[in-house]
């Protein structure tokens, strides 16, 4: 077969316009997978590898106290954004579809926060949030939350749960979009049908939308779900894990070991087990998905 | 009361609760945008008055007259439009050939494309922070540009299929009929339609590389590259009371990215969501 004619073979072009993209995408990620899994495996010290260590390193970790401490944060954090994220995001966009007009406007004005840079979000909460001039505590004492200023970002019982309401804050249009989307998709007969059988709100929402829902939520909510899991940009801006670790996540854990302690081996250690929890996730999900009859 | 009135009744409230929800959420940008506006007197009083009583374009002034922060700026823009140019280009190479060919291991290697999104940080950093060291290229704009088409272009091919994959295909048949070939299709049929999604698509890389924070932070050491994401923060932290000029930096930073946005929404929700539809 010459060239010419091989070139023209439907199959082979095909491949050849995907080919530098395959390329370089599964080349760097190869790369850097296969190298993070050599460093967790071998003896780091002093900015060079000193040797083979096998599983120790897996098993330091897994018996540090700040590893599980890692954990147990990034559970509650991962948790409660992504549960804010659901309820803001489906609810606005339930509202939205509820509306008889004028929902472009407020569609584009929701979805600000999605957009803006991480690093303005991160800028902005800081701000508000400051313990002597941001505008957060002047509004919670004017409303009686609160009896004194509070230095929200630099105390370890309410960083966390600051941190958190910034990244949800950012987060949320994302699932608004994806339900948007996933709702303008219900066909209008259905409402339709229910409607002459005399259904109610809760029950339109459980019979019709719901169902016609489930499969866009929970690919959007699995998607949501890896970007909160290795979220770390505003986290590391506003707090760096501090205080004293109290905003301290996986990502942000293997990041501080990686390079404030310049550990090479021990932070590769840890972005493995958080790959192989995500992994556990996203396969569950697609089980449960598949018992529900998805197409995924 | 009748079904209509009921109705209306039931409008009203929601776009009451619509416009308060709404602004409780953008309540933030817009403090940032008054905040950028005032005096340090005004900034640093207790308690807090709502309305600034004057208005300033000092913060501004310094920021960009004053500061390292437009330098910052002209790195991005180059880091950005770079990057974003070579995303698009193979980026619509690879979404053309996945949308209109079949060859073995297709569907693999798509759902790898997404499988990729859930790496973790510190497994792309750490390596490539060695990489670049050991090849001298640590602190460059080769580096970055390198780096930022490796991670995004996955994200654009999969954008950009669903684009493509909505203009019809009897259109490329019918002009191969009459003997066009591939090239010529996807050159004067296929790009021309699909022009909206692929500047859609480039905008969207663009602000998801303008906006990048962490992999440039760690890639980077020196003012040379380092970019308006990075040197922004890096200027919060050196003068923390100058609210006025970190809030200002801050506006000017969001604004490049909410215009464009603004300019290409439309096209970009409609072909996000028919792209994710689709799946």
């Amino acid at each position: 077969m010459n060239l010419s004619r091989l070139l023209r073979r439907k199959e082979v072009l095909g491949m050849l316009l995907v080919l530098p993209v395959i390329l370089i995408t599964t080349g760097v990620y190869g790369y850097t997978l296969g190298y993070t899994l050599y460093l967790s495996l071998v003896e780091w010290s002093f900015g060079s590898v000193k040797g083979f260590a096998g599983l120790s390193n897996y098993i330091d970790v897994a018996q540090s106290a700040e590893f599980w401490r890692a954990v147990l944060i990034s559970g509650i954090y991962v948790g409660g954004i992504m549960i804010s994220c659901l309820i803001l995001g489906l609810g606005l966009a339930l509202i939205l579809e509820a509306i008889p007009g004028g929902a472009n406007i407020f569609r584009i004005i929701l979805f600000i926060p999605w957009i803006i840079p991480g690093f303005v979000a991160a800028t902005v909460f800081m701000w508000m949030f400051d313990p002597l001039y941001g505008v957060i505590n002047y509004v919670f004492l004017q409303l009686g939350l609160i009896e004194q200023r509070v230095g929200w970002l630099g105390n370890p019982d309410t960083a966390l749960g600051t941190v958190m309401m910034g990244v949800a804050w950012k987060a949320y249009p994302f699932l608004m979009l994806l339900s948007v989307a996933g709702l303008q998709s219900v066909p209008r007969e259905l409402y339709d049908a229910v409607d002459v059988d005399g259904a109610n709100a809760f029950q339109r929402f459980r019979h019709v939308t719901l169902p016609h829902l489930q499969g866009i939520l929970l690919t959007g909510c699995l998607l949501l779900f890896l970007m909160v899991a290795n979220s770390i940009e505003l986290l590391y801006i506003a707090t760096q894990g501090g205080p004293a670790g109290a905003t301290t996540t996986l990502p942000v854990h293997a990041y501080n070991v990686a390079f404030r302690s310049w550990d090479f081996s021990g932070a590769s250690v840890i972005s493995i087990y958080l790959l192989l929890i995500l992994l556990a996730f996203i396969i569950a999900a697609m089980r449960a998905n598949l018992r529900r009859g998805g197409s995924q | 009361m009748s079904r209509k009135r009921a109705r209306t009744v039931r409008s009203l409230v929601l776009y009451a609760f619509l416009i308060s929800l709404s602004a409780i959420l953008i309540f933030p940008v817009l403090w940032l945008l008054l905040s950028s506006l005032r005096t340090p007197d005004e900034l640093f009083s207790w308690p807090i008055s709502f309305w600034p009583g004057e208005i300033t374009l000092d913060n501004y002034r310094r920021v960009l007259f004053d500061s390292p922060i437009p330098r910052t700026a002209w790195n991005s823009v180059k880091i950005t439009v770079i990057s974003s140019l070579i995303i698009t280009v193979l980026a619509s190479l690879a979404a053309y050939g996945f949308s209109r060919f079949e060859f073995p291991g297709k569907r693999f290697l798509f759902i790898g494309l997404l499988a990729i999104r859930m790496f973790p940080l510190v497994v792309m950093i750490l390596p490539l922070y060695l990489l670049w060291q050991r090849l001298g290229l640590f602190d460059s704009l080769l580096s970055i540009v390198t780096t930022y088409v490796a991670v995004f272009v996955s994200l654009a091919v999969w954008l950009l299929k669903g684009f493509f994959d909505a203009i019809a295909i009897e259109l490329e048949e019918a002009a191969m009929i009459d003997g066009a070939t591939r090239l010529q299709c996807l050159t004067r049929i296929v790009i021309p339609l699909a022009r909206p999604g692929i500047t859609a698509v480039f905008i969207f890389v663009f602000v998801f590389v303008w906006n990048e924070y962490m992999i440039v932070l760690t890639l980077t050491e020196t003012e040379a590259v380092r970019p308006l994401s990075v040197g922004l923060v890096y200027f919060m932290g050196q003068f923390t009371q100058d609210w006025g000029a970190t809030t200002a930096a801050s506006a000017l930073g969001m604004i490049p990215v909410i215009i464009l946005f603004a300019a290409v929404q439309k096209n970009f929700i409609k072909g996000l969501s028919e792209g994710g539809m689709k799946g």
